[in-house]
This record gives C-alpha cells, sequence and structure tokens, in this order.
C-alpha cells in the first residue's frame, strides 16, 4: 500500500509563497544561496535565518520539517566543522591538547562554514516543501526554455521528469506486487550476506524493468495517438504568470541582499 | 481443515490520514480437497485475505491457521506454509525473471532447497501438469505468448507441490477460449488431489467450478455458500456491483413470474430442463 | 443515406519481422454515428486494426480513409489521430500526466490549442465523462474505471468525430467495466461519436449496432449482433463466446420450445416465456 504516500516533500498548501510562481522560488532559491555566500559573518546569517523561518512560518508548515533535510548531510556538516576547527591556522589559542590545538579563528571558521552549510539545506529545504513536483518541473521548463536556441532540450527533459514523477508510484506499487509474488515461491530478501541479499533482487528487478519497459512503449504509443510531436508549436493549459505577490518576493529577497551586504560593509561580527 | 480464518482483522496504514479497514472480522474455513471461489469487486479486501493465507500479511495469533499452523505466532515456520499454500497472483506473468522456462519454473522448488534431481522432476512434471509441450523448457519466457507465459507462471507455483493452491483471477485478460481452457486446467489440478481457493469477480467463473462460495463486501463476507445458494440473492449481489450468471437470473425472475422453477439453478442445462419441465415439455426430449 | 466515415479496403498489414500479415485483405464500411464492436480472439489482428485506424501503423497494402483523409504524410497522420481518438487497454499506461486535468489537456496542448480554449474543453470533457471533481486528484489515486474514464475525456477533450476503443475494459472489474462501456453508449448516442468498440466480452458486443468478428487478420463474420450470434457454433469454433441467453435459446428449440430468433437478454427471454406459459 504505497498508493497514499506523497512523492518528494511537497506540503499542500494555499499560502503566499505556495502561490508564487514556480520560477519566482526557484530564482529566489538560487539568489538565496548566493546571498548565503556573500554574507561574511554571523550577522549576516542571523539575518537571513530569520528570513527563512519567517517565511516557513508563513505557510504553516511545521519547522521541523524545515531541518528534517539536515539528516543526510548531519555527517558532512560535522566534518566540515571539525575539519575547520582542527585545522584553522590562529592565534588566540582556547584550548591546546598535545599537538592538536584550538583557536579563536579555528572556532569562528568553524561555526561559520557549518552555519553556511546548514542555511544552503534549510533555504533550498523550503522550495521543495511549497512547490509540488510537477510546479517545478514546469518552471524548470520555462526557465530553460530560452536554452533551446542553443539546441538544449528543456521540453524534453521536463516532459522526463514529469512522466517519471507519474510513474513512480505505479512502479512502487508495481514492486511490491512482484516482491509478494517472490516471496510467494520462497524467495527470500531479508537474510543473507550483502552478495546474497544483491541476488536475491534478480527476481525482483528483472520483471521491474521488464515492465517498466513494456509500460514505456505502451505508454509512447498513447501520447503518439494524441499527437505527441515534442515540444515545438506545443502550448500548455496552465500558463506561468507573474502576478503581484512575484514582485514583492523578489523585493523581499533583494532588500536581504541589500542588508547583508551593508552588514558586510560595516563589518559587523 | 486446511484453512482455517477466524475473525481476521486487517487495516492498512493505522494510526495515519490512510487508514483503511481492509477486513472487518472474516472467517472461514476450508475443507480438504475442496474447490472454493472467493468472489468480490475491487477493493472489497480479497486480495488483502489472500495474502493472509501465505503468511505474506502478518496477522494477530488464532486467527489464521494452515494445516493448524498459527501464521500469527512469532515463531510460525514460514518455509512450511509456502510449502504448503501456493499462490498464483493476479497477472503472474509479471513475475517470471529467469533465462529460460525450466529456470523460471525451479525457482521456488530451489528456495524450497530440494536435491536437483528432485527439482528437474518436479519442473518437468510441472510444465506438463500446466499444459505447455516439454519444448518449452529451454525457450526464454519472454518470448511466449500472454497465455503460456500465465501457465509457466503457474507451473512456477505447481512445482513446489503445494497442497493447497490459491489462485487471484487466474482467467484476468484472457479471451473466451483461453478462459475456458485456463478454468479446465485449474478443474484438473483440483481433480488431481489438490484443494483450490480461486479469487474471482467472475460469478460464471466460479459458478461453474466450485463447490462454495464466499462473498466479500467491504472486507465482510456477505453471502457464504453452494454456488446455488448464493446466487438465491441476485439482487443483493448486484446492489455489491457483481453480477450472477444470467441463467440464474433467469430463473430467478422466472420464479417470480410464477413458473415453476426450483430454487438454486444456475447451470444452462438445469435452468433448460427446468423450463421444459414447466412448460410441459419435460421428458418428452432430452434436454 | 450513406455517410461512411471509414471506408477500408483490402487493407493489409505486416509487421517487419513477422512471417504472417496480422491483417489481411480487410474491407469495411462504417457510418458515421455507427456503435461497431470488432470481436476476436487475442491474436486475431484487431489491435492491429485498431492502430491502422488511428495511424499509429499504417497499411502496407490497401486503402484505409478516415473521416475522409488517407493518411500518407506526417500531418496526415496527426490530423487522423486528431479526428479519430483511442483509448488503450491498460489503464496506467496511458496516463501521461501526475494531474487528472493536466492529463486531460495533453492532447489539445500538442495541437497547439490556445490555454483559455484548453481549459474550457477540458473542464467540458470531464464533467462529460463525470470526473469533474477529481480534476486536481493524482492518477495513481484512481480505480481503474475512473483512469480509463480520464483517458476517454482526454479523447474527448480533442473534439474527434471517432473513438477506438482497444479493450479498454479488459483489465477492469464489472463495475469499472459497465462505467466505462456505459460511457462510450452515451458519447454515441447523445454526442453523435462513432465508436469502434473492441473486446472480446461478447455481452458488450451484444449491444453494438453492428458486430464484426475477426479470426487470423480477416474479418470472418460482419452483421447485425442477433444475426452473428446466431452462429452459435461458428463463434466458438472461433475461440469466443456467445451470450448464455442465446445457447439457452438454442437448446430450448432443439427441445422443441418455439422461441423467435435472436433472443440474447434475460429481459427478452423472460418475455417470450411468459407468452408460453
Amino acid at each position: 500500500m504505497l498508493k497514499g504516500v506523497t512523492i518528494g516533500q511537497f506540503f499542500p498548501g494555499d499560502s503566499l509563497i505556495h502561490r508564487l510562481d514556480p520560477r519566482t522560488k526557484l530564482l529566489a532559491t538560487i539568489a538565496l544561496i548566493a546571498i548565503v555566500f556573500v554574507s561574511q559573518g554571523f550577522a549576516g546569517f542571523l539575518l537571513i535565518a530569520a528570513f527563512v523561518l519567517a517565511c516557513c512560518a508563513s505557510t504553516g508548515i511545521h519547522l521541523k520539517f524545515l531541518f528534517r533535510g539536515l539528516k543526510p548531510i548531519l555527517f558532512i556538516v560535522l566534518f566540515t566543522f571539525a575539519l575547520n576547527l582542527f585545522f584553522q591556522s590562529g592565534t588566540t589559542v582556547l584550548l591546546q591538547l598535545g599537538p592538536v590545538k584550538i583557536t579563536a579563528e579555528g572556532l569562528r571558521m568553524a561555526s561559520f562554514m557549518a552555519v553556511r552549510l546548514i542555511l544552503l539545506v534549510v533555504s533550498s529545504q523550503l522550495l521543495t516543501l511549497t512547490t509540488s513536483p510537477i510546479a517545478l518541473t514546469d518552471g524548470l521548463e520555462s526557465l530553460f526554455r530560452p536554452l533551446e536556441v542553443v539546441k538544449f532540450p528543456a521540453h524534453e527533459i521536463a516532459m522526463m521528469m514529469s512522466i517519471a514523477l507519474r510513474f513512480i508510484p505505479t512502479l512502487m506499487d508495481e514492486a511490491d506486487k512482484i516482491m509478494k509474488a517472490q516471496k510467494a515461491r520462497g524467495a527470500d530478501f531479508e537474510t543473507g550476506n550483502l552478495l546474497q541479499r544483491a541476488k536475491a533482487m534478480v527476481p525482483l528487478l528483472v520483471p521491474l524493468f521488464v515492465g517498466a519497459f513494456r509500460r514505456a512503449e505502451e505508454l509512447a504509443l498513447a501520447m503518439d495517438a494524441r499527437c505527441y510531436r515534442g515540444g515545438a508549436g506545443r502550448t500548455r493549459m496552465h500558463q506561468l504568470r507573474f502576478k503581484g505577490i512575484d514582485a514583492l518576493a523578489a523585493l523581499a529577497v533583494l532588500a536581504l541582499l541589500a542588508a547583508v551586504i551593508a552588514l558586510n560593509a560595516f563589518h559587523v561580527w | 481443515m486446511p484453512i482455517e480464518v477466524k475473525n481476521l482483522v486487517h487495516v492498512y496504514m493505522p494510526g495515519t490520514p490512510f487508514e483503511a479497514h481492509a477486513l472487518k472480522g472474516v472467517s472461514l474455513a476450508v475443507r480438504d480437497g475442496e474447490f472454493v471461489g472467493i468472489i468480490g469487486h475491487t477493493g472489497s479486501g480479497k486480495s488483502t485475505l489472500i495474502s493472509h493465507l501465505n503468511g505474506l500479511e502478518k496477522s494477530e495469533p488464532g486467527a489464521v491457521f494452515v494445516n493448524g499452523m498459527d501464521l500469527g505466532d512469532k515463531g510460525a515456520d514460514l518455509i512450511a506454509v509456502r510449502r504448503a499454500v501456493g499462490l498464483v497472483f493476479q497477472y503472474p506473468e509479471y513475475q517470471l525473471f529467469e533465462e529460460t522456462v525450466a529456470k523460471d519454473v525451479a525457482f521456488g522448488p530451489s528456495n524450497l532447497k530440494l536435491p536437483a534431481e528432485e527439482i528437474e522432476r518436479r519442473v518437468s512434471e510441472a510444465i506438463l501438469r500446466v499444459g505447455l509441450d516439454p519444448s518449452v523448457s529451454d525457450k526464454s519466457p519472454f518470448e511466449l505468448s500472454g497465455g503460456q507465459k500465465r501457465r509457466v507462471a503457474i507451473a512456477g507455483v505447481l512445482a513446489m507441490q503445494p497442497s493447497i493452491l490459491i489462485l487471484d483471477e487466474p482467467a484476468a485478460g484472457l479471451d473466451p477460449a483461453g478462459r475456458r481452457e485456463m478454468l479446465s486446467l485449474i478443474r484438473n489440478i483440483h481433480d488431481s488431489g489438490t484443494t483450490v481457493v480461486m479469487v474471482s469477480h467472475s460469478m460464471d467463473d466460479v459458478g461453474r467450478c466450485c463447490d462454495r462460495l464466499f462473498v466479500l463486501n467491504r472486507g465482510e463476507i456477505a453471502f457464504s455458500g453452494t454456488p446455488a445458494e448464493v446466487f438465491l440473492h441476485d439482487e443483493a449481489l448486484h446492489g455489491m456491483g457483481l453480477d450472477v450468471p444470467e441463467c440464474a437470473k433467469l430463473a430467478n425472475r422466472l420464479r417470480r413470474e410464477g413458473f415453476d422453477i426450483p430454487e438454486g439453478l444456475f447451470r444452462e442445462e438445469e435452468v433448460c430442463a427446468a423450463i421444459l419441465n414447466h412448460l410441459g415439455k419435460g421428458g418428452k426430449q432430452p434436454c | 443515406m450513406s455517410n461512411p466515415i471509414i471506408e477500408a479496403h483490402n487493407v493489409c498489414f505486416q509487421y517487419e519481422d513477422a512471417a504472417a500479415p496480422a491483417v489481411k485483405d480487410v474491407s469495411l464500411t462504417v457510418e458515421a454515428g455507427e456503435f461497431v464492436a470488432i470481436l476476436g480472439r487475442n491474436g486475431s489482428g484487431k489491435s492491429t486494426f485498431a492502430k491502422l485506424l488511428n495511424a499509429l501503423l499504417l497499411p502496407t497494402g490497401g486503402t484505409l480513409r478516415v473521416n475522409g483523409l488517407e493518411a500518407r504524410t506526417e500531418d496526415d497522420c496527426y490530423e487522423v489521430r486528431r479526428s479519430c481518438g483511442m483509448v488503450f487497454q491498460n489503464p496506467d499506461n496511458q496516463i501521461v500526466a501526475t494531474i487528472v486535468e493536466e492529463d486531460c489537456a495533453f492532447g489539445l496542448e500538442n495541437l497547439g490549442t490556445p490555454p483559455e480554449e484548453i481549459r474550457r474543453r477540458v473542464d467540458e470533457a470531464l464533467l462529460d465523462v463525470g470526473m469533474a471533481e477529481q480534476a486536481g486528484a493524482s492518477p495513481s489515486m484512481l480505480s481503474g474505471g475512473q483512469k480509463q474514464r480520464v483517458a476517454v475525456a482526454g479523447v474527448l477533450a480533442m473534439r474527434p468525430r471517432i473513438i477506438v476503443f482497444d479493450e479498454s475494459t479488459a483489465m477492469l472489474d464489472p463495475v469499472g467495466r459497465r462505467d466505462v462501456f456505459e460511457l462510450a453508449r452515451r458519447l454515441n448516442r447523445e454526442e453523435g461519436i462513432t465508436i469502434v468498440w473492441i473486446t472480446h466480452f461478447m455481452e458488450e458486443a451484444a449491444l453494438a449496432d453492428r458486430l464484426l468478428v475477426m479470426d487470423r487478420g480477416r474479418v470472418a463474420l460482419a452483421g447485425a449482433p442477433r444475426e452473428v450470434f446466431a452462429q452459435v457454433d461458428r463463434i466458438m469454433k472461433l475461440g469466443l463466446d456467445v451470450p448464455e441467453m442465446m445457447k439457452l435459446a438454442a437448446r430450448l428449440r432443439r427441445a422443441g420450445v418455439k422461441l423467435p430468433e435472436g433472443i440474447m437478454t434475460v429481459d427478452e427471454m423472460a418475455v417470450e416465456l411468459c407468452r408460453l406459459k
């Protein structure tokens, strides 16, 4: 029963941020990431964090989901922190244990890098939490469309992404069914060493791939039957249109950028 | 009693917004050598039910027994259960994966860790039993026709020599002749001593084959009994999205119109004889 | 007054690596507004014929005109596909988009229809097939029958004159099957759309205006369902089935009961028998 599971981390909603044009959100996220890099000190980070948290609060999504995306990269954050802590050279020694010394500069740098990483992840998390995968695909297609002049296959990539999204639940369902069928024939997916387990996956993966190819063929035929001939001359029912709130969002991000630059200039922290 | 189900409850995704009661206290028993039909439309819980009979779904202790083994018991020997109960899912041809038919059919028996000669013997026997020519053994299962693939998949389960065979919609998607052949194949398997449970939404098919029927509706058993008994409820069944065989419908209809037709007829020849009898032509000519 | 919308003259088709043609010398005419059922075993060539109607395949011999057009160039093919929509067997493998209404819009988007027009036609089509409430739903949450209705809406939005259903009910349960079949009948009756209904369920074929039985690439039998099904032995020999009541009527007739020809349904049989009572 994988049917009810939503794909990705999208939380449906009707907040201002939810209603933003996906292109605005994509560009704003890129801008936000840039701003994180622009910031030279903690005051800037604090401002960015406040901005992101405020955005998240306005969407009604619980803050914990914002930080859930950190789990897979927690190790990298800690590693970066440790690396900077121990190997950053500095003059103000805080602690010395044999050859290992921790300096104030090191501590500052380590914290700086860790916070920067966390902010990067959290800002992009905001995008995926508030934008449906399909809107994201539409946004990407629209943003990359100008590149079609140089033969960049924007439409094809977007089409592939949306078909993949469409078939993930179907294939998960199918995997579940095949797994059950093979278990009924005595297959064992759970025990054994790594090699044995990898081998045990063959009876699952082969039918799954064969099925996926069969589906792909049928889908291609069905698309042909509905006059699909690539992106040329195609229109869309949902037109992406920038609205007032998009301008507002752009202004907010620009204001944030200005503030961070100002903080840099005054060397606050 | 090969299969005994006592007040089986199954809840999908409990505690989430997707929580759904697939089975709400189902009880049934299958006797040795019986041919039992389980009918219900999509979402009635029949697929969940048969998954339980093979231990693919975990049940509470004391709910599902196969040959006396409690499948809810933590220490239940699932290999023994799967050896006893063969399960053929809907569209089983989509589970084939080996290079050759013979290797695919051998998958089940080799999971049972049987000696090589025994596996080989069982494979060739199973291929014959499903009515395939032995020459297909070395072919790739992907080269075969749809109907043949399905037979290979059934052979793969038969090769485990289960004493109970459960089939989910074995005739789905086949054309009428394919359907007739598939049903006669399953009848043959039953006649050779295997207890059979067939899930279907075709009343025609279960009426033709089964000794006893269980009608599942919204996770509960709505009717059970011989086909003749179940088909009396044609209107209630229609309300559940199920149709009784045309001849049963006609017999029920004629009875309401005042025809003297005994209850429980649904086979064409029986209904024909009853009509002739009523019209005063019975006995004159063989029906 | 004849108004043919499909005209096939000796149409043949052979797949490249096949030993024998899949469709052989098929000649037939379908009138605009007709509901034609095609019955046949798996591999009888009925699906291949369906793909020829939709210009997914082009005949390797003979001529085939659909809506007055013989597909010769690529542009012709798209024109034929627009006027002759197709609903396939597997409900899962013909839905392209992740949202019902987006899928419904797919064909019109491909045709380059203006957005407002797409919106209007999609809403209309979804309403027509009774799926307006699920417009924003994900197809993976729908039942098989509902998915097929979405597929019909996607075709309907393109305003076709013909819809070919290629075993569209084969994978559905009885409720879904009835739903989709009734939908096709309604579109035929109320909107005058020509329907080519390919199936191996004879209960469905029995309700068509005309029935063609295909066997090994040829049209083996053709006529009104009552006439075709009256040939009980022939049909059974072709690996098909006839409605139960026809079999029962034949049996009763053999036993000397005077029943008229062409009884197909329980109602008809009950009425006739009550008359004899």
